[in-house]
């Protein structure tokens, strides 16, 4: 489990992240939304231990070893293959590429005609589905991910909306992602939290929003235009 | 240890994608070694043949590092993506990271060109200070020496004209006083030059170990990002 506590973060006098509290359950998925430049990234960086807080609290149970991430940009060296990529990875985290899965989501994200081809030459849809499993591989227990839909095409996304879904169901996996597709929040998210002006302005779920009548865009906007004027 | 091998690994498969220009800086390696070895010849004038086994040593190692340059344009490339962050999230430490890439470029530079070498100059089979020296005090230097190399162009950002500036600075300055020295020729016992060798790693090893216990994950990434 995820907890954050008041969390705090200034880059010089821009104050960021001014008191971020929630929790991320396990075995559920838990979906941040946010306008660009709320903190997002910031924020996913901090959990990761790759930038320090300036106040807070963050504490995570699981096992750095068992945690699998997607960052805001594409981490997957561009002058080796696909393949040579996910040696490397999975090596770094003790693990023998599992060939079942290894098939089976080569051929989900269409990928295996260019197994051994460099990431140079890959486009960014492809490169964010290569992301992902390099993820998928490391079989991790906890997800933390940074907009993994980013670049994709409708009919990928919602693959793997349903990917995320089915790992979540089947093997348990606990999810922890950003999102600007609101669509894709509402369907996904277990919880969905709102960050804006440097502050969880909202936690709700589905049946939160269908109480108050509402889309999750409404909802957002109402938010995000509001803080704007405070 | 096994984020070290891991690393290796990672090279590897870039050096092996990058073989034409892995190729170019042998044939580059094998040129030098061709006209050195008519000056050599005349080195072999001299009386006392410990300097020029020295003399060759610096030669070879300066022929090494001019190698190693092509491949020290990658960490130009890496580091200037901010790759660091990766390496980072999978628990590899400063140290650790350069350390992995030091070994990786020390093992790639060294091994073809001491068959080289050694073809050239096979009567330096028969000295065992060459080999103590081209054995092993050669790779310990090299390797510490890509060490602070890579430490200090990927996490001080020093650029590409500090990294030229250190490098070829560093060789000018060793080759004038090789110079002088076999002028002057200089005796020195092997014990004297063994020492100096050891003394200059000691130093070049404690550098490395400061610089790395003093720069902190956290800061760096801070400051790079
Ligand atoms: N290293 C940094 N130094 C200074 N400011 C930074 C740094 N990283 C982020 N910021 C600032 O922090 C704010 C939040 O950035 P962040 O990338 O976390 O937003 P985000 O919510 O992920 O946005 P997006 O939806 O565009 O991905 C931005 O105003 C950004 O300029
Ligand atoms: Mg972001």
């Amino acid at each position: 489990m995820l907890v954050v506590k008041n969390l705090k973060k200034n880059f010089g006098s821009k104050k960021v992240l001014k008191g971020v509290d929630f929790k991320a359950e396990k075995g559920k998925i838990t979906v941040l939304c946010g306008p660009n430049g709320a903190g997002k990234t910031t924020l996913i960086r901090i959990i990761l231990k790759l930038m320090k807080y300036d106040e807070g609290e963050v504490s995570l149970s699981t096992d750095f070893n068992k945690i699998g991430f997607i960052f805001h940009k594409d981490i997957l060296f561009s002058d080796i293959t696909l393949k040579e990529n996910l040696l490397f990875f999975t090596k770094v985290k003790r693990k023998n590429i599992n060939k079942e899965i290894f098939d089976k989501y080569l051929n989900l994200f269409n990928l295996k005609n260019d197994l051994n081809t460099k990431l140079s030459k890959y486009s960014s849809g492809m490169k964010r589905k290569a992301e992902l499993l390099r993820v998928i591989l490391e079989e991790p227990e906890f997800m933390i991910l940074d907009e993994p839909t980013a670049n994709l095409d409708p009919l990928v996304k919602i693959e793997i909306r349903e990917l995320l879904k089915k790992l979540n169901s089947e093997k348990n996996i606990t999810i922890f992602m950003t999102s600007h597709n609101l669509d894709e929040v509402e369907k996904i998210g277990d919880k969905i939290l709102i960050l804006n002006n440097g502050k969880i302005a909202w936690t709700g779920d589905k049946k939160i929003l269908e109480e108050e009548k509402l889309e999750l865009e409404e909802k957002f906007l109402e938010i995000v235009r509001g803080g704007k004027n405070e | 240890m096994n984020r070290i091998k891991a690393l290796i690994m990672k090279d590897f498969f870039t050096a092996r994608n990058s073989v034409k220009s892995l190729l170019i800086s042998y044939t580059i390696f094998l040129f030098v070694l061709f006209m050195m070895k008519n000056y050599f010849q005349r080195l072999n004038d001299l009386p006392d043949n410990i300097l020029i086994i020295i003399a060759i040593i610096l030669f070879v190692s300066m022929g090494l590092l001019f190698i190693t340059t092509g491949f020290m344009r990658y960490i130009f490339q890496e580091s200037a993506i901010g790759k660091e962050e990766i390496y980072f999230a999978y628990g590899y430490g400063v140290g650790e990271l350069c350390f992995g890439k030091a070994l990786f470029f020390t093992v790639l530079s060294l091994v073809i060109p001491y068959i080289l070498v050694l073809l050239f100059f096979s009567g330096l089979l028969k000295t065992p200070f060459f080999l103590f020296n081209i054995l092993l005090i050669l790779p310990i230097l090299f390797l510490l020496i890509s060490y602070l190399v890579i430490f200090l162009t990927w996490f001080t950002k020093l650029g590409t004209a500090v990294y030229f500036v250190m490098f070829f600075g560093v060789f000018f300055l060793i080759s004038k006083v090789v110079k002088k020295i076999i002028k002057m020729k200089l005796k020195m016992n092997l014990t004297t030059i063994i020492s100096i060798e050891l003394g200059i790693i000691l130093i070049l090893f404690i550098i490395s170990y400061l610089i790395t216990k003093l720069i902190k994950k956290e800061n760096l990434i801070e400051k790079l990002s």
